[in-house]
Protein backbone atom coordinates (compact mmCIF):
# COMPACT_ATOMS: atom_id res chain seq x y z
CA UNK A 1 0.00 0.00 0.00
CA UNK A 2 1.35 2.90 -1.52
CA UNK A 3 0.94 6.83 0.49
CA UNK A 4 2.17 9.14 -1.92
CA UNK A 5 3.80 12.41 0.04
CA UNK A 6 1.68 15.05 -1.69
CA UNK A 7 -1.77 12.92 -1.94
CA UNK A 8 -1.21 13.03 2.57
CA UNK A 9 -0.56 17.02 2.16
CA UNK A 10 -4.07 17.23 1.10
CA UNK A 11 -5.50 15.35 2.57
CA UNK A 12 -4.05 16.37 5.91
CA UNK A 13 -5.09 20.45 4.41
CA UNK A 14 -8.84 18.85 4.11
CA UNK A 15 -8.84 17.19 7.47
CA UNK A 16 -7.47 20.52 8.91
CA UNK A 17 -10.28 22.46 6.86
CA UNK A 18 -12.65 20.25 8.19
CA UNK A 19 -11.61 20.30 11.84
CA UNK A 20 -11.45 23.97 11.89
CA UNK A 21 -15.01 24.20 10.91
CA UNK A 22 -16.33 21.29 13.54
CA UNK A 23 -14.43 23.31 16.57
CA UNK A 24 -15.45 26.53 15.35
CA UNK A 25 -18.64 26.61 17.48
CA UNK A 26 -16.62 26.22 20.14
CA UNK A 27 -15.31 29.00 19.84
CA UNK A 28 -18.19 31.10 19.17
CA UNK A 29 -20.33 29.84 21.57
CA UNK A 30 -19.61 31.73 24.47
CA UNK A 31 -19.22 35.02 23.43
CA UNK A 32 -23.18 36.00 22.70
CA UNK A 33 -25.96 34.64 24.46
CA UNK A 34 -28.77 35.40 22.07
CA UNK A 35 -32.45 36.40 23.09
CA UNK A 36 -35.75 37.40 21.64
CA UNK A 37 -35.49 37.50 17.90
CA UNK A 38 -31.56 35.98 17.56
CA UNK A 39 -32.40 33.59 19.72
CA UNK A 40 -35.37 32.60 17.69
CA UNK A 41 -32.70 32.64 14.58
CA UNK A 42 -30.59 30.28 16.45
CA UNK A 43 -33.43 27.73 17.51
CA UNK A 44 -34.14 27.52 13.67
CA UNK A 45 -30.47 26.33 12.96
CA UNK A 46 -31.27 22.77 13.46
CA UNK A 47 -34.52 22.60 10.37
CA UNK A 48 -32.78 25.10 8.58
CA UNK A 49 -29.48 22.59 7.91
CA UNK A 50 -31.46 19.46 8.05
CA UNK A 51 -33.43 20.67 4.96
CA UNK A 52 -30.66 21.05 2.42
CA UNK A 53 -29.21 17.79 4.07
CA UNK A 54 -28.80 15.27 1.11
CA UNK A 55 -26.93 12.18 0.75
CA UNK A 56 -23.69 11.86 0.85
CA UNK A 57 -22.53 14.93 3.40
CA UNK A 58 -21.19 13.94 6.33
CA UNK B 1 -35.04 18.16 30.87
CA UNK B 2 -33.05 15.48 33.81
CA UNK B 3 -30.04 15.74 35.68
CA UNK B 4 -29.66 11.80 36.14
CA UNK B 5 -26.64 10.79 35.03
CA UNK B 6 -27.38 7.42 33.14
CA UNK B 7 -24.36 4.23 33.00
CA UNK B 8 -22.64 4.26 30.43
CA UNK B 9 -23.36 1.19 28.66
CA UNK B 10 -27.07 2.60 28.48
CA UNK B 11 -26.17 5.80 27.29
CA UNK B 12 -24.29 4.09 24.37
CA UNK B 13 -26.53 1.41 23.86
CA UNK B 14 -28.55 4.23 23.16
CA UNK B 15 -26.55 5.59 20.69
CA UNK B 16 -26.04 2.44 18.54
CA UNK B 17 -30.24 2.07 18.74
CA UNK B 18 -30.94 6.05 17.10
CA UNK B 19 -27.73 5.86 14.72
CA UNK B 20 -28.12 2.32 13.68
CA UNK B 21 -30.49 3.53 10.56
CA UNK B 22 -27.51 6.06 9.43
CA UNK B 23 -25.01 3.36 9.70
CA UNK B 24 -27.27 0.83 7.15
CA UNK B 25 -27.64 3.48 5.03
CA UNK B 26 -23.87 5.09 4.95
CA UNK B 27 -22.52 1.39 4.24
CA UNK B 28 -22.97 1.46 0.60
CA UNK B 29 -22.22 5.14 0.43
CA UNK B 30 -18.63 4.53 1.99
CA UNK B 31 -18.31 1.67 -0.71
CA UNK B 32 -19.24 4.12 -3.12
CA UNK B 33 -16.99 6.52 -1.66
CA UNK B 34 -13.92 3.59 -1.92
CA UNK B 35 -14.45 2.57 -5.16
CA UNK B 36 -14.81 5.85 -6.95
CA UNK B 37 -11.67 6.93 -5.40
CA UNK B 38 -9.98 3.47 -6.30
CA UNK B 39 -10.87 4.39 -9.95
CA UNK B 40 -9.12 7.99 -9.35
CA UNK B 41 -6.43 6.30 -8.56
CA UNK B 42 -5.57 6.54 -4.98
CA UNK B 43 -4.34 3.86 -3.03
CA UNK B 44 -6.55 1.99 -0.49
CA UNK B 45 -4.35 3.55 2.31
CA UNK B 46 -4.52 7.05 1.00
CA UNK B 47 -8.41 6.15 0.89
CA UNK B 48 -8.37 5.08 4.42
CA UNK B 49 -6.31 7.94 5.82
CA UNK B 50 -9.17 10.60 3.75
CA UNK B 51 -12.10 8.77 5.47
CA UNK B 52 -10.60 8.76 8.23
CA UNK B 53 -8.89 12.05 8.95
CA UNK B 54 -11.39 14.20 7.20
CA UNK B 55 -14.92 12.01 7.98
CA UNK B 56 -16.70 14.59 5.89
CA UNK B 57 -18.97 12.95 3.17
CA UNK B 58 -19.91 15.20 0.90
CA UNK B 59 -16.41 17.14 1.01
CA UNK B 60 -14.93 13.88 0.01
CA UNK B 61 -17.02 13.31 -2.86
CA UNK B 62 -16.38 16.98 -4.24
CA UNK B 63 -12.73 16.02 -3.87
CA UNK B 64 -13.00 12.66 -5.31
CA UNK B 65 -14.24 14.80 -8.46
CA UNK B 66 -11.48 17.48 -8.36
CA UNK B 67 -8.81 14.39 -8.28
CA UNK B 68 -5.61 14.89 -9.99
CA UNK B 69 -1.96 13.97 -9.94
CA UNK B 70 -0.77 15.63 -8.46
CA UNK B 71 -3.96 17.01 -6.07
CA UNK B 72 -4.98 20.43 -6.83
CA UNK B 73 -4.25 21.91 -3.06
CA UNK B 74 -5.86 24.81 -3.39
CA UNK B 75 -9.47 24.15 -5.12
CA UNK B 76 -9.80 21.04 -2.41
CA UNK B 77 -8.88 23.48 0.26
CA UNK B 78 -11.35 25.93 -0.79
CA UNK B 79 -14.10 23.33 -1.79
CA UNK B 80 -13.74 21.61 1.85
CA UNK B 81 -13.88 24.68 3.57
CA UNK B 82 -17.28 25.68 1.46
CA UNK B 83 -19.19 22.24 1.40
CA UNK B 84 -18.37 22.02 5.45
CA UNK B 85 -18.79 25.54 6.64
CA UNK B 86 -22.18 24.11 7.73
CA UNK B 87 -20.61 22.50 10.90
CA UNK B 88 -20.07 26.21 12.06
CA UNK B 89 -23.60 26.81 12.09
CA UNK B 90 -24.51 23.22 13.78
CA UNK B 91 -21.57 23.68 16.46
CA UNK B 92 -23.37 26.82 17.49
CA UNK B 93 -26.41 25.41 17.93
CA UNK B 94 -25.17 22.20 19.84
CA UNK B 95 -22.39 23.73 22.03
CA UNK B 96 -24.63 25.15 24.57
CA UNK B 97 -26.43 21.36 24.76
CA UNK B 98 -23.01 20.39 26.20
CA UNK B 99 -21.72 23.23 28.41
CA UNK B 100 -21.78 20.84 31.26
CA UNK B 101 -19.27 17.95 29.78
CA UNK B 102 -15.78 18.61 30.17
CA UNK B 103 -13.46 20.38 27.61
CA UNK B 104 -11.64 17.62 26.00
CA UNK B 105 -14.95 15.88 25.60
CA UNK B 106 -16.58 18.99 23.57
CA UNK B 107 -13.85 19.05 21.49
CA UNK B 108 -13.38 14.82 20.78
CA UNK B 109 -17.25 15.29 19.92
CA UNK B 110 -16.67 18.30 17.58
CA UNK B 111 -14.04 16.26 15.55
CA UNK B 112 -16.65 13.50 14.84
CA UNK B 113 -19.27 15.73 14.41
CA UNK B 114 -21.62 14.36 11.31
CA UNK B 115 -25.16 15.91 9.76
CA UNK B 116 -26.59 12.31 10.95
CA UNK B 117 -24.93 12.38 14.77
CA UNK B 118 -25.28 16.27 15.28
CA UNK B 119 -29.15 15.68 14.85
CA UNK B 120 -29.76 13.51 16.75
CA UNK B 121 -27.48 14.76 19.28
CA UNK B 122 -30.19 17.93 18.75
CA UNK B 123 -32.96 15.43 19.24
CA UNK B 124 -31.74 14.43 22.20
CA UNK B 125 -31.04 17.56 23.78
CA UNK B 126 -34.43 19.04 23.16
CA UNK B 127 -35.89 16.18 25.64
CA UNK B 128 -33.27 15.51 28.26
CA UNK B 129 -28.89 16.63 28.66
CA UNK B 130 -26.58 15.16 26.75
CA UNK B 131 -24.27 12.73 28.38
CA UNK B 132 -20.67 11.97 26.90
CA UNK B 133 -21.54 8.39 26.22
CA UNK B 134 -24.25 9.16 23.76
CA UNK B 135 -22.54 11.94 21.90
CA UNK B 136 -18.95 10.52 21.54
CA UNK B 137 -20.37 7.08 22.02
CA UNK B 138 -22.66 7.71 18.83
CA UNK B 139 -19.60 10.11 16.63
CA UNK B 140 -17.11 7.35 17.43
CA UNK B 141 -19.37 4.41 16.17
CA UNK B 142 -20.78 6.46 12.83
CA UNK B 143 -16.89 7.67 12.42
CA UNK B 144 -16.17 3.67 12.76
CA UNK B 145 -18.55 2.82 10.20
CA UNK B 146 -17.47 5.22 7.79
CA UNK B 147 -13.81 4.40 7.90
CA UNK B 148 -14.33 0.70 7.53
CA UNK B 149 -17.19 0.69 3.98
CA UNK B 150 -14.48 3.22 2.76
CA UNK B 151 -11.77 0.65 3.15
CA UNK B 152 -14.26 -2.23 1.83
CA UNK B 153 -15.59 0.20 -1.09
CA UNK B 154 -11.59 0.69 -1.66
CA UNK B 155 -10.94 -2.99 -1.47
CA UNK B 156 -13.91 -4.20 -3.42
CA UNK B 157 -15.24 -1.26 -5.18
CA UNK B 158 -14.85 -1.88 -8.59
CA UNK B 159 -16.84 -5.48 -8.39
CA UNK B 160 -19.30 -3.92 -6.02
CA UNK B 161 -20.91 -0.35 -8.34
CA UNK B 162 -23.00 1.80 -7.97
CA UNK B 163 -25.63 1.96 -4.44
CA UNK B 164 -27.85 3.95 -6.45
CA UNK B 165 -29.36 1.72 -8.44
CA UNK B 166 -30.71 0.13 -5.38
CA UNK B 167 -31.81 3.13 -3.75
CA UNK B 168 -29.71 3.73 -1.00
CA UNK B 169 -28.74 6.77 -1.64
CA UNK B 170 -32.29 7.76 -0.60
CA UNK B 171 -32.20 6.03 3.25
CA UNK B 172 -30.07 9.51 4.23
CA UNK B 173 -33.17 11.46 2.69
CA UNK B 174 -35.32 9.46 4.85
CA UNK B 175 -33.90 9.63 7.84
CA UNK B 176 -33.52 13.44 7.16
CA UNK B 177 -36.79 14.37 6.71
CA UNK B 178 -37.86 12.32 10.00
CA UNK B 179 -35.67 14.48 11.82
CA UNK B 180 -36.59 17.63 10.41
CA UNK B 181 -40.49 16.61 11.61
CA UNK B 182 -38.77 16.04 14.82
CA UNK B 183 -37.17 19.16 15.17
CA UNK B 184 -39.62 21.39 13.89
CA UNK B 185 -42.46 22.11 16.66
CA UNK B 186 -45.19 25.08 15.80
CA UNK B 187 -46.45 26.74 12.69
CA UNK B 188 -43.07 29.12 12.19
CA UNK B 189 -41.37 25.43 11.65
CA UNK B 190 -43.04 25.35 8.32
CA UNK B 191 -42.00 28.83 6.70
CA UNK B 192 -38.77 27.71 8.13
CA UNK B 193 -38.77 24.63 6.19
CA UNK B 194 -40.32 25.96 3.05
CA UNK B 195 -37.83 29.31 3.28
CA UNK B 196 -34.75 26.92 3.49
CA UNK B 197 -35.89 24.34 1.07
CA UNK B 198 -36.97 26.79 -1.42
CA UNK B 199 -34.07 29.08 -1.73
CA UNK B 200 -31.62 26.09 -1.54
CA UNK B 201 -33.50 24.46 -4.43
CA UNK B 202 -33.05 28.07 -5.89
CA UNK B 203 -29.18 29.09 -5.02
CA UNK B 204 -28.68 25.09 -6.51
CA UNK B 205 -30.56 25.59 -9.71
CA UNK B 206 -28.83 28.97 -10.71
CA UNK B 207 -25.35 29.01 -8.99
CA UNK B 208 -24.71 25.62 -7.94
CA UNK B 209 -23.36 23.02 -4.99
CA UNK B 210 -22.09 23.76 -2.50
CA UNK B 211 -23.63 27.29 -1.97
CA UNK B 212 -26.88 26.21 -1.53
CA UNK B 213 -26.57 24.58 1.60
CA UNK B 214 -25.49 27.47 3.32
CA UNK B 215 -27.66 30.13 1.57
CA UNK B 216 -31.17 27.76 2.49
CA UNK B 217 -29.68 27.56 5.90
CA UNK B 218 -29.78 31.49 6.07
CA UNK B 219 -32.48 31.73 4.72
CA UNK B 220 -34.36 29.83 7.17
CA UNK B 221 -32.80 31.58 9.98
CA UNK B 222 -33.34 34.74 8.64
CA UNK B 223 -37.34 33.79 8.38
CA UNK B 224 -37.34 32.65 12.22
CA UNK B 225 -36.24 36.01 13.12
CA UNK B 226 -38.35 37.69 10.98
CA UNK B 227 -41.50 35.34 11.85
CA UNK B 228 -40.26 35.84 15.97
CA UNK B 229 -40.37 39.61 15.21
CA UNK B 230 -44.06 39.17 14.09
CA UNK B 231 -45.14 37.27 16.21
CA UNK B 232 -44.19 39.81 19.53
CA UNK B 233 -45.53 42.94 17.05
CA UNK B 234 -49.41 41.08 17.17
Amino acid sequence: MNLDHITLLAILLMALATLLTRTAGLLLVGRFRPTGRGKAAFDAIPPAILTQSSPPRF
Amino acid sequence: MTSVNPPLSSELRSALIDIAPALVAGAPIGVLFGALADAKGMTPLETVLMSALVFAGGAQFAAIELWQTPPPMLALLVSTALINARHILMGTSLMPKLAHLRPLQRLLGCTVMADENWALAERRAAGRALTAGYFLGMGAIFWANWVLWSTVGALLGPVVGDPKRFGADFAFVSIFISLIVQLSKGRRAVGIVIASASIAALVHAVVGSPWHVLSGAFAGIGVAALLHHDENAT
